[in-house]
């Protein structure tokens, strides 16, 4: 190819000087020489493709200075866009057969010629990204033919505007919206430059998130001041020649690429916003305890990057995971939908938000006091304060490892702790106690209408008859209750989907247990409500003592504990004085108890050695914690105040029928 | 994002020098361009195309590894799943969103977990067992399945091109 356009090059400039030789041999004289070259057709042609070879002489030169060798990939690239814009250019010489003239040409394939320039240094830059190293000669090149371009173009945009102000639409319109079009070009390549660099300055230090934003954005933007400009060409076309077939083609494009960036930016700010809200962050313990590799960029993961954690439990870099989501919402490696589970999991926590409201404004009691620093399993977490009256005991025991050296030995602490006590009795007479991990697995199983559901939780098992008693004895009220799940909304394929045996099938039955956990979850708090309701004339008491209270009534078996409760609802006139006691009692159990947990864990692990004899002493030392003990801030609105009086009055009369029930027992 | 491809293929890179996998050799082309590679797959042993070394080429996207690499073998290989110009039809290849054959689960297409060993290992299985299923040479599925014995002969001699050895008489 290159010998080819060599030989080329060498046969024009041969025959050039033969022509012209030719012509003074036979004129003898410059003028009579001048006149009979520009008659002949023969040599005006030769002349004229000695021009072209010039004009691919000095691209060749002007390339070779501030490019170098072309890559394969840019020479490719160069060769399809320059044959669309000579077809372009012979269709614009259509439009323009008024004025063809060799000037007319000429400025044509100058603009060629620079245009093939722009093309060069677009793919240039792009390659910056590709590259691993970048030389100074590089940067220089790459300055100087943007500086040049921008100068040309601007000088040559100008000249257009001022030929077209003085002398009246021409062709010259044409050439001003070209170079327009050429500028913004060269305005996206700086940018990209910019940016482009600043990434690789970074790169040595960190990865430059944003980068992909701001590029999307620069590139939205310069589509949208293309497409204008090829409007307003159109019409100014339309009105002062004919309608520029030459220009569809690129404004087609222009248009396309302006639809593909918009679309990229508001998936990009979709991925984005789900990232930052949606996810929750995986902390520095969940990575020490992974491989803490993001499978899509092969590099660790530091908490300081902030991976995030998918529902399906996979974690990434977010910034990975963004670009992915730009293109697909599924998780890279299970390839679950994050939508759909998504969707699911926003709506019981929906429920779970506005059920922790009622609950707040019922027993006044702030939710989130029973949480123990350093321990998360994100998507249950909530649950642990949903329920501080019946999850408290669980929750101490399931978490005795970190409460064993008490950090932050708040009132919630306290009193779950104190609740442990409590169940500590059942809690040695049951030696598979303590296996389950999660707080989550001792919840008691929905016991809605009585329906018999195998007994997953084994604080209460059924060998264990007074307390399920004791807790069911009330006839439960009607429930406004999530209906149970039936495949009645699914389709037959999906039914279909979830009886094979394929991955898809065990995936569909997963999803379908995984809703009917969520609708166990909420019966579970909703019979925590109604339980709240019930208990409520004693909410009269310091809510701390009431915790305790309650959770004694449902959960002991031991009959001094239930004389503690009845106490405390015989309490239940004298709220005022209660209420004096208790902020009294504020200042000092502030100091008491961080040393108060500490004891009472002692004492609890000597009882557990000692078995259920313990119960009666277990049962005085609560009495004579309680009054050391403060309640937490009471921060009750008038509003709220309000709605709970009425639901006390409302469930002042079936309380006063449960007591007796329980006693019973 | 493209810094990110580099990087990535770098430590992919790094990972296939130090510990290549069998019977594969992969390496971009020259240091300034991590984004074009050239491997040498070894046919499988106990197939028809046993001991050959076939040279390939693959190309990576901007986006990689969010875009699939595309793959394409530089020498002439006669299999279903290869296009007469050499470039390679398996599903791990095609990103979820296109579809060119109509045969493939979402499950088996391309995600960002996949890497060049991957795509590499698969290639190698698919040369040990075609997929007829959804050919991209219809002549060479047709006759996988019904003349095996030519099929056979014909990968023969591509092993031996491949190995500039004296082709074996018809």
């Amino acid at each position: 190819m290159r010998i080819t356009a060599g030989l080329v090059t060498v046969a024009s400039f041969v025959a050039t000087a033969a022509t012209i030789f030719n012509a003074f041999l036979i004129n003898k004289q410059f003028y009579p020489a001048m006149v009979y070259l520009t008659k002949s057709n023969a040599s005006m042609a030769v002349i004229y493709f000695q021009a072209l070879v010039l004009v691919y002489i000095s691209f060749q030169i002007i390339r070779s200075i501030f490019f170098g060798d072309l890559r394969a990939a840019e020479a490719e690239h160069l060769s399809e866009r320059a044959w669309h814009a000579v077809l372009e250019t012979c269709l614009a010489f259509t439009v323009f057969r008024d004025d063809f003239s060799p000037l007319f040409v000429l400025q044509f394939v100058f603009l060629l010629l620079i245009k093939s320039f722009h093309w060069l240094a677009d793919d240039r830059v792009d390659m910056m990204e590709r590259s691993p190293v970048i030389t100074i000669k590089f940067h220089v090149r790459i300055m100087a033919i943007i500086g040049l371009l921008s100068g040309v173009d601007s000088y040559l945009v100008s000249h257009a505007y001022f030929t077209t102000i003085l002398k009246g639409a021409s062709s010259q319109i044409v050439f001003g919206f070209e170079y327009a079009i050429l500028l913004t070009m060269v305005l996206h390549v700086t940018i990209k430059y910019i940016l482009h660099m600043h990434d690789h300055r970074m790169r040595t230090l960190q990865s430059w998130d944003n980068k992909a934003v701001y590029l999307l954005y620069a590139e939205l933007i310069i589509n949208f001041v293309r497409c204008m400009l090829y409007g307003a060409f159109t019409i100014v076309m339309l009105r002062v020649h004919t309608f520029p077939l030459f220009a569809v083609r690129p404004f087609y494009l222009s248009i396309r690429s302006l639809h593909k960036a918009f679309f990229d930016v508001v998936n990009s700010r979709r991925a984005i916003n789900m990232m930052n809200t949606q996810f929750a962050t995986a902390t520095a313990e969940e990575l020490a305890s992974m491989d803490a590799t993001c499978i899509i960029c092969r590099e660790e993961m530091t908490a300081e990057t902030q991976p995030k954690r998918l529902p399906c439990s996979h974690v990434f870099h977010s910034h990975c995971l963004r670009s992915w989501f730009q293109r697909q919402q599924t998780c890279p490696t299970c390839r679950n939908d994050i939508w759909g589970r998504q969707a699911a999991n926003n709506a019981a926590e929906a429920r779970q938000r506005a059920a922790q409201v009622v609950a707040g404004a019922m027993n006044g009691q702030p939710q989130v006091q029973a949480q123990p620093q350093g321990q998360a399993p994100p998507p249950m977490r909530p649950l642990d304060n949903m329920f501080p009256n019946i999850f408290a005991p669980q929750v101490a025991f399931a978490q005795r490892p970190p409460q064993a050296v008490p950090q932050q030995p708040t009132q919630g602490a306290a009193s779950q702790q104190n609740g442990d006590i409590h169940q500590q009795p059942p809690a040695g007479g049951q030696p598979g106690q303590g296996q389950f991990p999660h707080p989550i697995f001792y919840a008691p199983p929905p016991l809605v209408h009585g329906m018999p559901l195998p007994p997953t939780h084994n604080m209460m098992p059924p060998p264990f008859p007074p307390m399920p008693g004791g807790f069911m004895a009330p006839p439960p009220p009607p429930l406004p209750f999530p209906p149970r799940p039936t495949f009645d909304g699914l389709s037959d394929d999906e039914l279909r989907q979830i009886e094979g045996d394929t991955r898809t099938a065990l995936e569909g039955r997963i999803r379908l247990l995984q809703n009917v956990s969520t609708l166990l979850d909420a019966a579970v708090m909703h019979m925590q409500i109604y339980v709240n309701a019930m208990n409520s004339p004693i909410v009269n008491l310091p809510p701390s003592q009431q915790t305790t209270t309650g959770s004694t009534s449902l959960f002991s078996n031991s009959a001094e504990e239930m004389t503690a409760s009845e106490e405390a609802q015989e309490n239940q006139p004298s709220t005022s004085a209660n209420r004096a006691d208790v902020s009294e009692n504020e200042q000092a159990s502030s100091t008491a108890t961080p040393t108060q947990s500490k004891s009472l864990f002692s004492s609890e692990s000597s009882k557990s050695l000692s078995g259920p004899l313990s119960g009666e002493g277990s049962a005085m030392n609560e009495r004579a914690d309680t009054p050391e003990r403060s309640p937490p801030a009471m921060t009750r609105t008038p509003s709220s105040e309000e709605i709970r009086r009425r639901r006390l009055e409302r469930f002042n009369h079936p309380s006063s029928v449960d007591s007796p029930s329980t006693s019973n027992t | 994002m493209a810094g990110y491809a580099l990087k990535r293929l770098m430590t992919e890179y790094k990972e296939l020098t130090t510990r290549p996998p069998e019977g594969i050799i992969a390496a971009p082309i020259d240091d300034e361009n991590f984004f074009e590679w050239e491997c040498l797959i070894t046919g499988p042993d106990d197939t028809c195309f046993a001991n050959g070394v076939f040279p390939a080429r693959i190309t990576f996207p901007q986006d990689y590894p969010l875009s699939p690499p595309k793959m394409r073998f530089t020498c002439e290989l006669f299999h279903p799943n290869i296009y007469q110009d050499g470039r390679v039809c398996i599903s791990i290849l095609h990103s979820p969103g296109d579809d060119p054959t109509g045969y493939e689960s979402s499950s088996e297409r391309w995600s960002p977990v996949q890497s060049i060993e991957k795509i590499l290992l698969s290639v190698v299985s698919m040369l040990a067992e075609p997929n007829d299923e959804s050919p991209a040479n219809v002549n060479a599925a047709k006759m996988w399945r019904e003349d095996r014995a030519q099929f056979e002969k014909i990968a023969d001699n591509t092993v031996r091109k491949s190995l500039a050895l004296p082709l074996a008489e018809n």
